[in-house]
């Protein structure tokens, strides 16, 4: 299937009428190299498979980390009209609801010599998600505070973080319309001693150095200055996440005939939006929402304990950005469902659902790049609400399978080569850490380049590592 | 015999046998290894645990089936390399699987059913399924 149809410098579609079972364009933001990249793997039929499904609105838009998942694709924006028989898909979130990236600043260079250390003991204390027992235990009544309440109570009564925190997290740490009854037992017993830690894949976290600042102004609204050390942590919602996608994809595909849908992928099993089974869905993904923002919450708890521990200083919340979720959002005058598979909302100064500190700037975007390379901070600009649903990218996108990046990157190998350039790593296992090797990922400076030339967010700081921790 | 197939962002198992049931059988094999993948040599059974699932058709039978190894492995934290399958129907199957203890870095989310396939191809049975790693 092809092909893409040029409609500006960095946009491209394929046209509605390019299947007979396309409702709207396929959408892809993008340079040359990246479309031509995309046009030889399968998301792009992926793309084009969204583009089906009842209710969408405007397009079904990829952003130029795409790449190939199931179902939806990695770096898929989608957005649903209740009001035009929309749906909601659990698939269309993914199995790690809320994985997400949250920015911590030291507000100050940390020594070299103190790099390694600060590291070291990150990786003592921070539970990467090997065996049962590696977070928090919670009980029942707790467990569902957590689920219902997030961060809010996180911080109020499990004492994780400072009010503050609140502030600069999206959505507050809370989604609304959480309900933990609509969470099954076995999800409950997944996540019970999950809280608070990282899990494995390409989960990590990383101690970076501010690299340079392209956007003065914005860099300072964030007081990101050049220099100055942040760590970056990627995680979701654990074993919760994935029991609640696995539950309603399985309940939704059981009622596709019923409800009238046919579909060109099972894995876009999904739900009228007007449908009690829609409805649940939405409550349970919210609860599991709660659960990966509270997740961050308590890593971040642990993160400020350590570096407090080794005289290291104070960590600041810079932002806490989801890029699996599903959210109710205006647009045009309606509220849209808007699905977000591996992208990131990307709000402008316009918006008042971003902290009242970051409104003269636009909010803050994380894009972690693969291990060993740069990462960016990027901030959300006004036009993004008229050319993608209010979103950006996600990552860098991955561009090799997980066993042709084995195959080509000796694990052991990486790992002297990052150490050599004065970059920390503690991973328990060398497999994992070739899965993750930098060829197996686009360029995220590229990436970058094509979401700022696409007007939908603006890069304002680089980041590079100097020490990672991995799941 | 099982082997897994290039997925961009995930892991397809890619399972061949004799029987839809040697299937079922290939793919706890393949989900132990690829969530102990230090290796489960010389670590000892333990009790085994009894599965009875039933599904609309055999494709989503696998799902389940992969699903359900996957929370046995996450709550317990143990690899489930063997299984017998005791029967096996176009939407049911009752099967024990053996635990045995290893270290698990429970990296398998859930199998999906994007592009699932089982079916029969020139006298052997072939199945398809993307997990989410």
């Amino acid at each position: 299937m092809s092909r893409l149809e040029r409609r500006g410098d960095v946009v491209w579609e394929l046209p509605a009428a390019t299947r007979e079972d396309m409702r709207v364009p396929a959408r892809v933001f993008g340079d040359e190299d990246i479309v031509a990249e995309i046009e030889r793997g399968q998301s792009l039929e992926q793309l084009a498979n969204v583009a089906t499904l009842p209710g969408i609105v405007d397009a079904a838009i990829a952003m130029p980390d795409m790449h190939q998942g199931y179902g939806f694709p990695v770096g898929a924006v989608a957005a649903f009209d209740p009001g035009a028989g929309g749906v909601v898909s659990p698939g269309g979130v993914g199995y790690d609801i809320n994985c997400g990236v949250r920015l911590l600043a030291l507000d100050a260079a940390l020594p070299p010599e103190r790099v390694e250390p600060f590291v070291h003991e990150l990786s003592r204390s921070v539970p990467v998600g090997t065996g049962r027992g590696s977070g928090l235990a919670l009980t029942g009544a707790t467990l569902d505070r957590v689920l219902a309440e997030g961060c809010p109570y996180v911080v109020s009564e499990l004492g994780a973080g400072v009010p503050d925190d609140l502030a600069v997290i999206e959505s507050g740490g809370r989604l609304p319309g959480a309900d933990p009854a609509k969470v099954s037992t076995r999800a409950r017993e997944r996540g019970r001693d999950q809280l608070g830690s990282l899990g494995s894949g390409n989960h990590f976290l990383e101690v970076q150095r501010i690299d340079t600042v392209e956007d003065e102004p914005a860099a300072s609204v964030y007081g990101l200055r050049r220099g100055e050390t942040v760590v970056l942590v990627h995680s979701g919602s654990r074993g919760v996440g994935h029991q609640i996608c696995t539950d309603y994809v399985r309940l939704m595909d059981r009622h596709l005939v019923e409800w009238g849908l046919r579909l060109p992928d099972r894995q876009l099993s999904c739900a009228p939006l007007d449908t009690p089974q829609a409805g649940d869905y939405l409550a349970a993904m919210a609860a599991a929402a709660n659960f990966a923002w509270s997740n961050r919450q308590v890593m971040t708890h642990t993160i400020r304990t350590v570096a407090r521990r080794l005289g290291a200083g104070d960590l600041r919340v810079v932002y806490d950005v989801a890029h699996n979720i599903v959210k109710w959002e205006e647009y045009g005058g309606r509220s849209l469902a808007v699905h977000r598979k591996g992208a990131t909302r990307a709000f402008g100064p316009a918006s008042a659902d971003i902290p009242d500190r970051y409104r003269r700037v636009g909010q803050p975007v994380f894009v972690p790049g693969s291990m060993g390379t740069s990462s960016w901070v990027l901030a959300g600009n006004d036009a993004s609400a008229e050319r993608s649903f209010g979103s950006t990218c996600h990552g860098a996108g991955r561009a090799l399978s997980r066993g042709e990046a084995k195959r080509r990157v000796q694990g052991a190998e990486l790992r002297r080569e990052l150490e050599a350039r004065g970059i920390t790593v503690r991973c328990p296992s060398n497999a994992g850490l070739a899965e993750e090797a930098p060829i197996a990922y686009k360029d995220a400076d590229r990436v970058v380049r094509a979401v700022e030339d696409a007007g939908i967010a603006r890069r304002v700081a680089r980041l590079v590592p100097l020490g990672v921790l991995k799941g | 015999v099982a082997a897994d197939r290039e997925h961009v962002g995930e892991l397809e198992f890619v399972l061949t046998g004799d029987s839809a049931a040697a299937l079922f059988t290939e793919a706890a094999r393949l989900l132990a290894e690829e969530e102990a993948p230090d290796g489960l040599a010389g670590a000892p059974p333990e009790e085994p645990v009894e599965i009875d699932l039933a599904a609309p058709d055999l494709a989503a039978l696998l799902v389940d089936w992969i699903n359900e190894l996957v929370y046995l492995t996450e709550t317990t934290d143990r690899a489930y390399p063997q299984a017998e399958i005791l029967s096996l129907t176009d939407g049911t199957i009752q099967a024990r699987v053996t635990p045995v203890r290893a270290t698990v870095r429970h990296a398998v989310k859930a199998a999906t059913l994007h592009g699932v396939r089982v079916g029969e191809e020139g006298g052997r049975w072939i199945g398809r399924v993307v997990v989410d790693v």
